[in-house]
């Protein structure tokens, strides 16, 4: 007796079979208790397909996962290609009142105060948002609150440690020993003191944020209350802050800025040294305003600047109540002393505490995908990662050069050229990958070398494989890899 | 803007091109990192998203987090996007393709926080009977346990084809592969699961 294959069945409900097959079929199944046993299991398995392929999406916390989206997505912006900093544009209606404003401003900067020199001005003209400034009806002084985004090492509040939960008010005053940490108080806005350092917050409101500081500061400002005046003080210079990023090093009598997106205008008395994104400006003990250097940074240290991950702020912000009783704090005891990423972007190194949205976040070593941990926090439930040390690097020292040896050798040969002829004649050959694993001892000889993941025939892989079999690598450093041919 | 671009199966032809353009700006400027716009973006497909993602797994377990990497991949891979797939299309794509490392990591992720919640809740607003509903719930367990059996790649397809009814080219395009590859592939799915739907019966 012939039975049925269960697929068949499937075959049959949905109409792919000839009707004098289906009617065998129907015919087996009346003398043949198993097949039609079978008959019915499929069809009924069949039948709840329908209602499957209209199930619709569970509610989901669909603020928090924004809010997650946002905060990875950004973070990944952040430390890559950020899009400039947009500037105002100005209205063409402008009131008269407001022109003859912007014209004495104009007149003031530009007039005997200005020590800066033609040359800095023809370089760093002014620019509308300082003539805002000027022109805009003040604020009132509603007073901010900042809260503590990221946490690690020695901080201090007055004499005692600071707690993750402070409030930062105007009046506080932050220092820092061997640590750091993040203050956050509006969008995108926050800043980062740095090692050895304090800063005092002289004014927070609404009206106006005059930053005092001794040490390293780093400053993000995604965009001022309308009319606000935003300053950091260092010693009895000022650096005049727009829509921007930057870092204030001030330590001994020595003043750097160093500006990585926008413009920031650095005072004393009345000179003043506008310094644009990718600049920095050297103000050595004793010298002059007038006298410092300004450099563009080297490609390195702009790099470092904008990628530099020391801003861990909340991809929202609404009133810091609000985000209190939302947010929830994140410790990470790491092991190791390597840089540590959360959900996928880089923190810090070390251990640190940090505020996230409340939910799962998972917790790695950088470059060390699969050896982290998913870890829940919630608002009153400090989520807690520990990470172990990673294990003593080993073999991967030499993977650039083989890497670039077999890449070569895969790249200019006839060989491959005819283990792809199958797929030319499909037209398949755009698309095609194949990952091979590859370990080269000391001496170049191959100690192992395996096909891992391709959408290529077996047949066109194998040749390929046989190819880098082939390849010859020198003496050198050994190293296990996975190299990538996309076609 | 919300209610142009989600108007995109208007009947008139003018509709159909504000709506395309809409999708076109919208696009440009989530490209740009607009916030505003990625929010819009989210807004819009955020329940498309789950929904693909839950009916591929079956279950609610770290559904949230599935949604936030494919909305994280989508952004970072909008550049890319040239417009040769609908938005939808391309998206679901990305769905497939979260869902099928989750199916391969499986068994490297800790045990699921949420309790089971499988699909087949919610499915019409009709009334009807709890034994019916009790029922239709087994039986969707009971075709996502199966699934739970097969090797991803195959269970990947397998959904597609019969599930979702989807054909070839289409599969070829959301997993990646070649559409004879996908033939094979879900020739041997369908074989492998209807012998355990009829082994273990449903």
């Amino acid at each position: 007796v012939r039975h049925v294959a269960p697929h068949h069945w499937a075959d049959l409900l949905a109409g792919r079979v000839p009707e004098a097959q289906a009617r065998d079929m129907e015919d087996h199944a009346e003398r043949c208790r198993r097949c039609a046993a079978a008959r019915d299991r499929v069809t009924s398995a069949s039948g709840s397909f329908p209602a499957l392929r209209a199930v619709e999406a569970p509610e989901l916390e669909w603020h928090e996962v924004w809010a997650r989206v946002y905060w990875q997505s950004s973070s990944e912006r952040r430390s890559g290609q950020r899009p400039a900093v947009k500037r105002r544009r100005w209205p063409l209606v402008a009131a008269p009142a407001a022109l003859a404003a912007a014209g004495l401003l104009t007149w003031h900067l530009s007039g005997p105060g200005d020590t800066a020199g033609p040359a800095a001005r023809a370089e760093n003209p002014a620019s509308p948002p300082e003539l805002a400034v000027a022109a805009a009806a003040p604020v009132a002084s509603e007073p901010l609150r900042g809260l503590v985004t990221f946490l690690q090492g020695e901080v201090f509040l007055a004499d005692g440690p600071l707690p993750f939960d402070a409030a930062i008010t105007a009046g506080t005053r932050l220092r820092t020993g061997a640590g750091r940490l993040t203050v956050q108080f509006g969008d995108g806005t926050g800043f980062t003191l740095g090692p050895d350092s304090s800063v005092e917050l002289r004014a927070f409101d609404r009206a106006a944020v005059e930053l005092v500081v001794e040490g390293a500061l780093s400053l993000e400002v995604s965009q001022r209350e309308p009319g606000q005046r935003f300053s950091v003080r260092a010693g009895h210079r000022e650096v005049l802050v727009r829509g921007t990023a930057f870092r204030v090093d001030h330590r001994a009598g020595a003043l750097e800025v160093a500006c990585s997106h926008g413009r920031v205008v650095v005072a004393d008395g009345d000179t003043r040294r506008p310094v644009d994104a990718g600049y920095r400006l050297r103000v050595e003990p004793g010298a002059e305003l007038l006298a410092a250097v300004l450099e563009e940074l080297a490609e390195a240290r702009r790099h470092v600047l904008q990628g530099s991950p020391t801003m861990p702020l909340l991809v929202a912000w609404t009133e810091p109540e609000t985000l209190d009783a939302t947010s929830a704090m994140l410790e990470v005891r790491s092991a190791g002393s390597g840089p540590v990423t959360v959900d996928g972007i880089e923190v810090a190194s070390g251990s640190f505490r940090m505020r996230v949205m409340s939910g799962r976040h998972r917790v790695e070593p950088a470059g060390a995908t699969g050896r982290g941990t998913w870890v829940e926090a919630r608002p009153g439930v400090v989520g807690q990662a520990a990470l172990e040390a990673p294990p003593p690097p080993a073999r991967d020292h030499g993977v650039p050069a083989r890497r670039a040896r077999l890449r070569k050798a895969l790249s200019d040969s006839s060989a491959v050229r005819g283990c792809l002829t199958p797929l030319e004649k499909q037209g398949l050959v755009e698309g095609s990958y194949l990952v091979l694993e590859l370990g080269v001892e000391a001496d170049g000889t191959l100690s192992h070398l395996n096909v891992g993941a391709t959408n290529m025939p077996r047949s066109v892989a194998s040749c390929l494989r046989d190819v880098a079999n082939g390849v010859e690598f020198a003496a050198g450093a050994a190293a296990d890899f996975e190299y990538r041919l996309e076609l | 803007m919300l209610g142009r671009v989600s108007n995109r199966s208007g009947s008139t032809d003018s509709g159909q091109r504000r709506a395309i353009t809409d999708e076109a700006e919208l696009i440009e400027r989530c490209r740009a990192g607009e916030r505003l716009a990625q929010e819009e973006f989210y807004r819009l497909f955020r329940r498309q998203v789950a929904a693909n993602v839950y009916r591929v797994l079956g279950s609610r377990n770290e559904l949230d987090d599935l949604v936030q990497e494919v909305f994280v991949i989508a952004f970072r891979g909008l550049d890319r996007f040239r417009g040769e797939a609908k938005l939808s299309t391309w998206l679901y794509r990305i769905c497939v393709n979260v869902a099928l490392g989750r199916i391969r990591s499986k068994t490297r992720r800790p045990p699921p926080i949420l309790e089971p919640d499988p699909v087949g809740e919610g499915v019409d607003s009709s009334p009807e009977t709890p034994e019916r509903l009790l029922q239709r719930r087994q039986s969707a367990e009971r075709v996502y346990r199966i699934l739970d059996t097969l090797a991803p790649k195959k269970r990947i397809v397998l959904y597609l084809h019969e599930i979702e009814g989807r054909d070839l080219k289409e599969i070829a395009y959301l997993v990646g592969a070649n559409p004879v590859t996908v033939r094979t592939r879900l020739h041997y799915a369908r074989k492998e699961f209807y012998k355990r739907v009829a082994e273990e019966g449903m």
